[in-house]
Parts: structure tokens; C-alpha cells; sequence
């Protein structure tokens, strides 16, 4: 693959560079460049450091596990974030979605069902999709705005949540459903289900063709429509991609709060739209790498969790949040007007 | 030309016409009172306590409009300025917000329509404009909870707690009780407290964080829900500590109630949504028909443990569609013996 040889405005060069200068590059813009992407690692690392300092019981084995654990779900959710927020678009329905997920697959994973837990989970994950879809036949076709199509789509699935499950929370499910939350061996499913996601979402942004067209749909689409790149067809796949993890979250979630409850997720679209913007995923498209996003999450989570772990009074829980949030965002402002 | 000035001139005769309508009073029809009922959000409990609040009004002939707030509490003050406008005969609040509210209910009152203050409570000055009361001791359910875990760990250790969202009437009052009986046992040390805002996978998260940090010196959780206490409990069946580690709850839910029967939860305490939000509409229609009501109808929540959570599974979760029929019978009896929790 030779991504510089493709004419797509000033963007897919920074891009490609990025990418050239891993490959081996010594261009001096490249490696600033690397080292502004870095100070996500070098954030991370002060907060591990100042949390283990605060507390011994922080940097233990167990605790880490019990962090990815807790950001399996926003890990999804950010990564679905990742593929639309990369295309300039943006999705505020996939809260709404893993409620829904949840409790289409509580309804057919209870004891005296007749379904199976691998049919539950299919159901789950297909009802995400279908708002997802319908996300994307708004925006890609009818031309609505992002903001507009999945705010109306996220109250649509709340209130279809709270329909399919008259406002009660879905229990009884099977043992086979609820083994979801649990473990294979020493390694947790929700963690195992997000080190896949995560790596194949990797390998699809940075190495496929279906990949680069996202990031140009993102930074320039007037361009890559005169390089035959399907708008369309790109903006309703993220938006089917972005609804599907949440979905696919909703039915771990289910399994872990043991019910299928429609009000699950309410507000988990700003974490994992956060999560994504902590990671360098630029809101105006086109620019950013889904391993920012994962160090958005972990970041996020490592937060969550520590600040627990010490105590901290919940309002300032929300405060740090907060400004981490915005420092993140200046960050990634200075990396852009650097590019100018 | 004149044609046109005549049909313009009807119109608008016509249109200050509509204006005038609903000026006229919604209903002078005693027989079939409307009551305007707001709620502060579709919750698991407030959805099954429209049921409730449905049957009496069937029961009553009456007519509900049910509005919800979505934890908005500019959404409740439009609704409860709707419900004035369209003068329905009562009002019932079950507030998003202890502390708002005061004007809206000054004006319900001044317009002449009597309000019921429901499931949750609002401050002093605005209570007094309203007529009624008909809402859990929530202070009572925390100090009961905190109590009974205290006596299972022996009277000392140390426990953690999980609240509701913090400034919620709910939280404020469990949070009040259940200091107020840890205060009364200096051996018991209060080593963390979390708002898991009501929800189980943030009590899931929670508990593990303090899983991590405490481990085994955590003796008890007492939790101001069961969705909180059932989140914490699957943190601790991941830790092998489900059913050894004592864990209190409060509501009542079908999944507390097998949380108790299968011994993973010490107790809960039944807060009856279809029984409360029921008598809070029969107060308002009685109110409405100029009949004698309480000005406070105080819930003191049931103590569900082991030996009685199969009577109660059984009313509430097993032929619920007899319980609600059963309902507007039980309100009655309860409004007239003063033991208003009673089932």
C-alpha cells in the first residue's frame, strides 16, 4: 500500500506520514508529530504513576484486570465513535442503542425461552444494527444532519427500549446468557471481545482500502468523490458499524446487570465520544488513529477507577473528568494548527 | 371583495371564540374527576406503580393524564403549568427535584386545584401549599437496613455504602437514616460511600474498585437500592463473596426479593410503587369529591428477609394481575386503618 500516492487534499499526506514515519521516516514535522501523539502515553503513565503512589492497592494485577474489565463496553462504544467521528459524522444514539440491545436480548434469553444464547446475542446485535442503519439512510441518503438523525434515532430506541420491555428490567435469563459477564480460562469475555474488536477495527482503519476511504470521506469529501469513493456508501457502513458495537455492548452489559434494563447506557455516548476526542480523533474528520482512541478509554477508566480506589468525593470526580476532557481537546487543536 | 372582508370578519369571530373555550373549567363533573399525574422519570418502580395509579383511577371513574419528566425539571414545571391551564381537579406530583417547584404549586393552589406530593418529598414551604403527603419513610427504610447488617456483622466491623444520586430526596433521606444508626454503633466503620446513581452497573463498577482496594476488610455493603445491591453482588460472585458477604437493599424489586430468597441479599425493604402511586390518586380524587384526607400518608416499608419474601414474591410477582385488581379495595382499606403499607 502507498497511501502518498493518492491525491486527497493536505490531509492523506500528514496521514501518510504519520504512517511513513513509522515505517522508518526521519522527517523532523513527522516525528514532532509523534511525539504530540505520544503525550497520550506520557498522560497515561503520570496517572498510573500518581494513582500507584496514592493508593498500593491501585497497581495490582487484579485491579488492572478489574479496569479493562469496566471499560470493555466504552471501549465499543469509543471505537464505533472512532469510525463515524472519522468521517465528520457523529453518533448520539448509541447510549439509547445498548439499552435497546440489552433488552431485546433479556427477551429471548430468559429461562423459559425458546431461543439460545448465541441467538439472543445475534438479536441483540442486529437490533443495534438496525438503528445504526437507519442512522445511516439519514445521513448518507437524506442528507440530515449527524447531530440531528441521531439525536431524534436516540430517543426512537430509548422509547422502542422502553416499549419492548414495559419499563421493567428483563430478568431470569439463562445461566448460558449470564456466563457472558464471566470468564474463559483467566481472560474475561467483555475484555476478550474488546481486544478483538479493537485489533480488527485497527486493521481495517490502517491497512484496508474500505479503511483509507473513511479517513478521506473525513477529511475531504469533495475530493474523494473525484476519486470514486463512495460517500454513501461510507457514511451508512460507520453508522451500521458504530450501532452494531453498541449493541453488541448492550447484550454484555445485560449479562453483567444480569436483566435487560432499557435505561442502561443513558449518557455512555458523551464517554465514548470522549473517549475518542482524548485520543486525538479530530470532531472535523479525518485525522486521528483508533490506538488514541484506545488510550482514550483506558485513560478514562484508569480515572474512573482510581479516583474510586482514593476516595475522591464524586463532584470532583466530575470536575477532573472534565478538564482532562479539555485539555485533551486543546491538545489536539495546537497538533492541527501545526499542520497549517 | 365584501365577500372576503365577511369570511375574514367570521374567522376571526370565530378564532377569538376558540381563544375563549378553555377558559371554560375542564370538568364540573364530579363523577369523573381528571387528575394530571407527573412523575419525575419512567423508572422500573414508577413504571409499576402506574399500574397502580391506573387501576384506582379506573376504579374511580376517574380520568389520568400521565405526564413524565425525564429528570428534567423544566419539563415538570411546563407540565404542572399545562395542567393548571387545562384546570384539571387535582394534581399529582412525584417530583424530579426536592427543592423547586414552590411557585408551581403556590399557583395550583391559588387556581383552586389541590396537589398531592408523592414518592418523593419537597421542602417544607412547598408542602404546605400542598394537601397531601402519600410517600415512603425513607429515613426509617435506611436506619432499618443499616441496622439489621450491623446486628448480622455483630456490631462492629466496617461496611460501605452505596447512595442513590446524591440530592434526590431518596438518597437524602436512606443516607440520613443510615448514618444516623451508624452514628449509634462507634465499633463499625464507615469505609467508603459512592453514589451509584440507582443503577447496577455502576454499583458493579463501584464495588470493584473497592474490592481492589479493601478486599476482605469490607464486612458489609448496605446499599440504598436493589438495583445497586444486585450490581454489587455480581462484583462479589466474581470474587467468590456472593452470599458470604452480607449485602442490604431497599424497593423491593422482583430481583431483590429472589436476591433474598436466594440468601445473596440479607433484605430489602418493599417500597410498593402500584400500592403507593395508587393511593396517591385516590387522595387526589377523594380531595377532588370534598371527601376527608390524610394530610400525610406514610409508607414504613415492609422488612422482606427470608422467612416472609415468599409471601411477598408471590402478591407482587407471581399473580400481579390479581394484586392490581385487588388494589383500589386494598387503598381503601388502608386510607380508612391509617396502616397505609400494609398488603
Amino acid at each position: 500500500m502507498a497511501p502518498s500516492n493518492m491525491p486527497l487534499g493536505k490531509v492523506a499526506p500528514a496521514t501518510a506520514g504519520a504512517a511513513g514515519a513509522i515505517a522508518g521516516g526521519l522527517d523532523m514535522r513527522r516525528l514532532s508529530r509523534l511525539a504530540l501523539r505520544y503525550s497520550l502515553v506520557i498522560i497515561l503513565f503520570v496517572f498510573l504513576v500518581a494513582l500507584a503512589i496514592s493508593n498500593r492497592s491501585f497497581l495490582t494485577l487484579s485491579n488492572m484486570n478489574v479496569i479493562l474489565i469496566q471499560v470493555a463496553a466504552n471501549a465499543l462504544l469509543a471505537t464505533g465513535a472512532t469510525f463515524v467521528i472519522l468521517t465528520g459524522g457523529i453518533d448520539l444514539s448509541v447510549g439509547s442503542v445498548v439499552g435497546l440491545a440489552g433488552v431485546v436480548a433479556a427477551l429471548v434469553a430468559q429461562n423459559d425461552g425458546g431461543l439460545t444464547c448465541a441467538e439472543a446475542v445475534l438479536l441483540g446485535i442486529v437490533a443495534g444494527g438496525l438503528i445504526g442503519a437507519f442512522n445511516g439512510l439519514l445521513v448518507a441518503f437524506a442528507k440530515v444532519p449527524p447531530f440531528v438523525a441521531t439525536l431524534g434515532n436516540m430517543t426512537v430506541a430509548s422509547g422502542l427500549a422502553f416499549v419492548f420491555s414495559d419499563g421493567q428490567p428483563i430478568s431470569g435469563l439463562s445461566d448460558q446468557f449470564l456466563s457472558l459477564s464471566g470468564t474463559i480460562g483467566a481472560l474475561s469475555i467483555p475484555v476478550a471481545v474488546m481486544l478483538v474488536v479493537v485489533l480488527v477495527s485497527w486493521f481495517v482503519l490502517a491497512r484496508t482500502k474500505f479503511g483509507m476511504h473513511i479517513y478521506a470521506v473525513g477529511g475531504n469529501a469533495h475530493a474523494a468523490r473525484v476519486a470514486g469513493v463512495s460517500l454513501q456508501t461510507i457514511r451508512f457502513a460507520v453508522y451500521v458499524i458504530s450501532a452494531t458495537l453498541a449493541g453488541l455492548a448492550g447484550v454484555l452489559l445485560a449479562a453483567r446487570a444480569t436483566a435487560g434494563i432499557a435505561t442502561t447506557g443513558t449518557g455512555y455516548e458523551l464517554n465514548a465520544i470522549a473517549a475518542a476526542v482524548i485520543g486525538g480523533i479530530s470532531l472535523m474528520g479525518g485525522r486521528g488513529s483508533i490506538i488514541g482512541t484506545v488510550f482514550g478509554f483506558l485513560i478514562i477508566g484508569v480515572l474512573d477507577n482510581g479516583l474510586n480506589i482514593i476516595n475522591v468525593s464524586p463532584f470532583y470526580q466530575l470536575i477532573v473528568k472534565g478538564l482532562i476532557i479539555i485539555g485533551a481537546v486543546f491538545v489536539d487543536s495546537i497538533t492541527h494548527r501545526s499542520d497549517d | 371583495m365584501k365577500t372576503r372582508f365577511s369570511i375574514k370578519a367570521l374567522l376571526g369571530f370565530g378564532g377569538v371564540l376558540g381563544l375563549l373555550a378553555p377558559s371554560a373549567p375542564a370538568l364540573a363533573d364530579q363523577a369523573h374527576p381528571v387528575i394530571g399525574f407527573t412523575v419525575y422519570d419512567m423508572s422500573s418502580f414508577i413504571s409499576l406503580g402506574k399500574l397502580g395509579a391506573e387501576a384506582v383511577a379506573n376504579a374511580n371513574g376517574a380520568k389520568l393524564l400521565w405526564n413524565s419528566s425525564h429528570m428534567d425539571v423544566n419539563s415538570q414545571i411546563s407540565q404542572i403549568q399545562q395542567f393548571i391551564n387545562q384546570k384539571v381537579d387535582a394534581i399529582v406530583i412525584a417530583a424530579v427535584n426536592s427543592s423547586t417547584l414552590g411557585p408551581q404549586v403556590a399557583a395550583a393552589k391559588a387556581a383552586g386545584i389541590p396537589v398531592v406530593i408523592t414518592n418523593l418529598t419537597v421542602s417544607p414551604a412547598t408542602q404546605k401549599d400542598a394537601v397531601s403527603y402519600v410517600g415512603p419513610d425513607d429515613v426509617a427504610a435506611g436506619a432499618t437496613e443499616a441496622t439489621h447488617l450491623i446486628d448480622a456483622i455483630g456490631g462492629k466491623g466496617s461496611v460501605v455504602v452505596l447512595q442513590g444520586p446524591l440530592g434526590q430526596s431518596g438518597e437524602i433521606d436512606r443516607t440520613k437514616g443510615i448514618k444516623q444508626v451508624l452514628a449509634k454503633h462507634p465499633d463499625v466503620k464507615l469505609l467508603a460511600m459512592q453514589p451509584g446513581e440507582w443503577q447496577r452497573t455502576k454499583a458493579y463498577s463501584i464495588m470493584q474498585d473497592w474490592l481492589s482496594r479493601y478486599g476482605s476488610k469490607i464486612d458489609g455493603v448496605i446499599s440504598e437500592n436493589d438495583d445497586m445491591a444486585i450490581g454489587a453482588i455480581q462484583a462479589l460472585r466474581e470474587k467468590g463473596l456472593a452470599g458470604k458477604m452480607p449485602v442490604v437493599g431497599v424497593d423491593g424489586i422482583k430481583d431483590g426479593m429472589r436476591a433474598v430468597r436466594d440468601g445473596t441479599e440479607l433484605e430489602t425493604n418493599l417500597q410498593d410503587g402500584p400500592l403507593e402511586l395508587g393511593m396517591a390518586m385516590q387522595v387526589a380524587v377523594n380531595k377532588a369529591r370534598g371527601k376527608p384526607i390524610p394530610s400525610e400518608a406514610l409508607f414504613i416499608m415492609p422488612q422482606i428477609v427470608k422467612s416472609n419474601v415468599a409471601h411477598y414474591y408471590q402478591q407482587m410477582f407471581v399473580a400481579p394481575h390479581q394484586f392490581i385488581s385487588d388494589l383500589p379495595a386494598l387503598v381503601n382499606k388502608n386510607l380508612a386503618s391509617g396502616h397505609y403499607a400494609e398488603q
